[in-house]
């Protein structure tokens, strides 16, 4: 599978149903039948990767949200990023 | 579904009154007749219910799509009448799915069709619950009162089935179909797809009651329990709250806005055309009486030795007795009669496992 970029943009995959319970974003799957909760980070993330915004952006705007190192924050999207769509839960939108 | 992690996520929806799972009616119109229909009393030409003709607008149920889901839900059911004769039923899917909720339909399967199941599954539908009134067209279509409409069902659940929709059937038990049980099962296994039996008939919501002349008595009962849901007789649940989840992490939202604390709970706590769904879902006074309920108020079940075998729901309650605490007396509703038998039964089987 293809390294995820800084420039690609993400779209959540709609097989993957969520929430937001109390602060934690929730994952619900049904084919594995998991339930995964995200840490608040995460739960940004994923929030925030709706095909509109490139991983660059997501971010800058998580970095924002959580006063934190911007180069440290993007590596830790891509890195989440690139689990997600290995598993299937989200995909890369085409440019 | 993952026990612990989803316990965890249910105990704290439930502390935080968050509506996790909401069913909602787009529309009472239904292509079946069936004899036990909880709406009201389908072989009437015309009816004087009031939600007949006060449906909600498309341009309502997307924002009532909206309101529930802000307001913390993640399963979104949509049931009728029939969700397949809304014209609009594929868009509210699309809609619900896009804002991350997970979608399914609780039909009888008749309309769907190849086209319909592959625009259902572009909308993100995940899952389909399908009644079953029978093992065969002889008894399925009496009780629905439709020629034909076994085969449309069963080549509509395989459809979904293949499309890689979680298709589940509900298969209503009733005196009409209490002596092919077992078929019923076959018939599920045949097909591949899960089930469950639900063996209660209730009132209609329109106050009329001829429905219950179809539900199970003791001796079916009896000859069920005994029989072909043995295997649902065990040693009990120990029942913490009597009290089920409507009003805590369920509600049900009428063809006309009102809101439930299930959609098998008649009981109006507001309506969405007067009120957004969190006033209501947040302030609405039977709602916050629903909550409030703790086990004395269930005055015949509080101390029933046959508590941790019973089915009861406070819908079917509502609907048969007219008491959302109900009943009033042991014995006034079939489901005390059922729960009596299947631990009779669970006693008698653990008696004969001592003795071995």
């Amino acid at each position: 599978m293809p390294s995820i970029t800084a420039e690609d943009r993400l779209r959540r995959a709609s097989r993957v149903s969520w929430q937001d319970i109390d602060g934690e974003t929730i994952l619900l799957v049904l084919q594995q039948e998991k339930l995964i909760g995200l840490n608040r980070a995460a739960g940004r993330i994923w929030q925030l990767i709706d095909g509109s915004r490139t991983n660059a952006e997501v971010a800058a705007l998580v970095a924002e949200d959580f006063d934190g190192p911007r180069e440290r924050i993007l590596q830790d999207t891509l890195a989440f990023a690139q689990a997600l769509t290995a598993r299937g839960f989200a995909e890369v939108v085409s440019p | 579904m993952n026990g612990p992690q989803f316990a965890r996520i249910a105990g704290l929806a439930e502390q935080r009154h968050i509506p996790l799972n909401v069913t909602l009616e787009i529309t009472q119109a239904c292509n079946l007749r069936c004899a036990h229909c909880y709406n009201f009393d389908r072989e009437l030409p015309r009816h004087p219910d009031p939600r007949r003709a006060a449906a909600l607008s498309d341009a309502e149920i997307h924002r009532i799509i909206d309101e529930v889901r802000a307001e913390g839900a993640l399963f979104l059911a949509f049931t009728g009448g029939e969700p397949t004769a809304h014209p609009a039923l594929v868009d509210f899917v699309a809609h619900a799915s896009t804002t991350g909720m997970f979608t399914r339909l609780k039909s009888n399967g008749t309309h769907l069709t190849r086209l319909r199941v592959e625009r259902l599954v572009a909308a993100g539908l995940q899952a389909v619950d399908v009644s079953v009134y029978g093992a065969d067209a002889d008894t399925h279509d009496a009780f629905v009162r439709r020629p034909g409409a076994f085969a449309h069902t069963v080549a509509g659940l395989r459809r979904a089935r293949e499309a890689g929709i979680a298709v589940h059937i509900v298969f209503v038990l009733s005196r009409a179909n209490a002596d092919v049980v077992p078929d019923m099962a076959e018939l599920a296994e045949t097909l591949g797809v899960s089930h469950g039996f639900d063996t209660q008939i209730t009132a209609r919501y329109d106050g009329s009651r001829s429905s219950l002349d179809l539900a199970l008595d003791r001796a079916a009962f009896e000859r069920l329990y005994r029989g072909p849901l043995a295997k649902y007789v065990g040693p009990g649940i120990k029942v913490g709250r009597i009290a089920c989840p409507c009003a805590r992490v369920v509600c049900g939202i009428g063809s006309s806005g009102d809101v439930y604390p299930c959609i098998g709970a008649p009981l109006p706590s507001g309506n969405l055309r007067a009120s957004s769904f969190r006033e209501i879902w947040r302030h609405s006074p039977q709602l916050q009486w629903v909550r409030s309920l703790a086990n004395g108020d269930f005055q015949a079940c509080s101390g029933c030795a046959h508590l941790p075998h019973c089915r009861r729901s406070s819908g079917v309650m509502l609907a048969n007795t007219g008491s959302f605490t109900g009943p009033a007396r042991f014995g006034d509703d079939l489901v005390c009669t059922e729960a009596e038998i299947v631990h009779a039964l669970a006693d008698r089987g653990a008696r004969s496992e001592q003795t071995r």
